[in-house]
């Protein structure tokens, strides 16, 4: 009973803030068109000045300066796509998070500290760490686990595709392993790169980025890791641009998606829940008004895979934004 | 004692009340659209497609029904509960009935989500056994207690809200598209759902109907009924079948909404008295008008974003209980 109330408060807080900054209803694409063109010509101005591989300097030094001055020998994770970076990187840390997402294969053997919300707190004393690098995200529940334990921590954000670059700046820089960050780097740059050329010339879709089923789900803004990729891309995300969403995940009104009416819709199926294209859209054709929608009019609903979309890594980071070009151009 | 002919005038004018709330819910909505638009939307019939057509017969008037249906529903389960258990506490939210039924369908809804045809049955199912138990628990040779009664139930909702917590940790990449479900929402619940549920809905008024007298029995007490030559267990088993089969269709349907099934059968006993011969028409129908209001306000007050109405009526019917607390009302 008590976790509902908790759900239902969260929910609240959530719509109380979304209403907060709620403005006149109705579509408003047209005059939020020249406003995103300034933004544009705004990131391409910064473009010049930073660095090639895109990630913000500032944020950058800031995030540096949170790790301890010298270098542990023994370091532990508690968030998987950290996880991933140091095995990219190629360190080995002595403690990885217990997940249901795939760890790297090389580091079975290294010892599981527990789930990356609640870590057991015995076995990380017993590693003996200097050093525990976790997600920003859960920051208030680690720091508060950890209080009085005396190990040094650090934070990394990994929320976003900017914020996977970052922190893989962070990590590479920190461990001096400066080559393999760049190789690894460069090779996502030039395929943002690549992409931004194929897709020269051409309109974008609006798009809108849903998890969950057709009569349960919740839409997702540029918070979201699929939402930040989009943006990366360039395409007008609904969320923000007509239903004004201003959490990560937002229960929003079916009418109003009939009225934004995107072009294209992105379904992140949940787990490995085996649903496909053709259950999805079976549910679909029962609820009169997606059937409606122009995305299933022109056969534009895409259902993505959530091992790729659904958990931020960046390992899979070039066939996230492939994928997503690829429908984008297609 | 309240007169027969105030009690039928009551009951007449709440169903008219019911009717005139569900014209006005038809026509308010996140998105704005005038009343002669509505008019000839709905006049013109599904002829012409297009976006208003697609509002108001996809999204609006399949779930205006449905609120009124579940509404009705879940009424007079609480009423049928009311009068089994001896009880003004009893409901299907107290008695463990919803959260039964709830735990069932999760682990159809996260677990196995390939069996989502059963979810009706399961809700049924889980129900049932709630019920079950707390009818175990709570009979004594002498009767039923009504304190047994609402401490079983917190067994029961207990044991079901742990299973429903253990399902949202072990399969948390899935809860986003149960989160609008497990807080009870008619978000994006089309005409598929209201095909599902009037006809078992219809089945389960019809029973009712019968059920009345029953109900009128068994609430004069055990002795009475005995006198009267009935069979007291039997009427009571089939009484809580009937209570459960409705609530569990419900939950079926939209998920978790909590004290529909309470505040509104007692309000009902306020207006028109204990008959059941009128209590229970009167439950129906200001079940139906009091979750169309929760509906309806949670789709309107924060659009674009859909508050689900179990959040609504939790928010509202909380404060409300206590006040009858307070009152000594119970």
């Amino acid at each position: 009973m008590k976790k509902w109330v908790w759900v239902s408060l969260l929910v609240i807080v959530c719509a109380l803030a979304g209403c907060a900054k709620q403005e006149e209803k109705g579509v408003e694409k047209e005059a939020d068109k020249p406003e995103q063109q300034e933004v544009a010509t705004d990131e391409k101005e910064d473009a010049s000045e930073a660095l090639e591989d895109g990630v913000d300097e500032e944020a950058f030094q800031k995030a540096l300066a949170s790790f301890p001055a010298e270098v542990p020998d023994k370091i532990v994770t508690t968030s998987v796509p950290l996880t991933e970076m140091l095995h990219l990187l190629g360190i080995t840390p002595v403690g990885v998070p217990t997940s249901t997402n795939p760890l790297p294969k090389d580091f079975e053997a290294i010892t599981k500290i527990g789930s990356p919300m609640a870590p057991d707190l015995e076995v990380i004393s017993s590693l003996q760490t200097g050093l525990i690098i976790g997600a920003s995200a859960l920051q208030s529940s680690l720091d508060q686990a950890l209080t009085g334990m005396n190990i040094p921590t650090a934070y990394l954000p990994t929320e976003s595709y900017d914020d996977l670059k970052l922190s893989f700046k962070v990590l590479g820089t920190y461990f001096g392993k400066e080559d393999k960050m760049n190789e690894v780097l460069q090779s996502i740059v030039a395929k943002e790169n690549e992409l931004e050329t194929q897709g020269k010339g051409k309109e974008l879709p609006s798009v809108m980025l849903v998890i969950g089923t057709s009569d349960s789900f919740m839409v997702m803004n540029e918070k979201s890791y699929l939402g930040s990729l989009v943006e990366r891309l360039g395409a007008d995300n609904i969320a923000q641009s007509v239903l004004k969403a201003e959490s990560t995940y937002s229960p929003m009104n079916l009418e109003d998606i009939v009225v934004a009416d995107p072009d294209m819709i992105f379904v992140l199926a949940s787990g490995d829940h085996g649903a496909n294209e053709d259950k999805f859209k079976q549910e679909i054709e029962k609820n009169s008004a997606w059937t409606q929608l122009s995305a299933y009019k022109n056969d534009k609903i895409y259902m993505l895979d959530y091992s790729t979309f659904g958990v931020t890594s960046i390992a899979n980071v070039e066939t996230a934004l492939t994928t997503i070009a690829d429908y984008f151009y297609k | 004692m309240i007169s027969t002919t105030r009690s039928r005038i009551i009951v007449i004018v709440t169903f008219v009340l019911t009717l005139i709330a569900a014209i006005v819910a038809i026509g308010l909505g996140s998105v704005h659209i005038t009343i002669p638009e509505i008019l000839s939307t709905i006049l013109n019939g599904r002829t012409n497609e297009g976006v208003y057509t697609t509002i108001i017969w996809d999204i609006r008037l399949p779930r205006v029904l449905l609120a009124l249906i579940i509404g009705a529903n879940i009424a007079i389960s609480g009423a049928l509960l009311q009068a089994v258990m001896g009880n003004p506490l009893a409901d299907p939210g107290l008695t463990g009935v919803t959260s039964g039924a709830a735990a069932f369908v999760l682990i159809i809804m996260l677990a196995n989500p390939e069996f989502t045809s059963y979810i009706p049955i399961a809700a049924f199912v889980g129900g049932l056994l709630a019920a079950t138990i707390v009818y175990a628990l709570a009979w004594r040779r002498s009767g039923i207690s009504p304190i047994t009664i609402i401490l079983s139930g917190v067994a029961v909702n207990a044991l079901g809200g742990g299973i429903i917590g253990f399902l949202s940790i072990m399969y948390s990449d899935r809860l986003p598209s149960a989160v609008q479900w497990l807080n009870g929402s008619l978000a994006a619940k089309g005409n598929a759902s209201l095909h599902m549920i009037y006809p078992y809905a219809i089945i389960g008024w019809i029973v009712s109907i019968f059920a009345i007298r029953k109900a009128n029995i068994i609430r004069l007490g055990d002795q009475v009924a005995v006198n009267l030559g009935e069979n007291v267990t039997r009427i009571r088993i089939m009484l809580s079948i009937l209570a459960v089969f409705l609530a569990a269709i419900s939950v079926a349907a939209i998920g978790m909404i909590g004290f529909v099934g309470l505040i509104v059968p007692h309000m009902a006993r306020m207006l028109v008295g204990s008959d059941y011969k009128y209590m229970l028409p009167m439950s129906m129908a200001m079940g139906a008008i009091v979750l169309l209001i929760a509906d309806t306000g949670g789709r309107t007050l924060f659009a674009p974003l859909d508050i689900p109405a179990g959040i609504i009526m939790a928010v509202i019917g909380g404060p409300y209980f206590l006040y009858l607390m307070r009152k000594k009302a119970f």
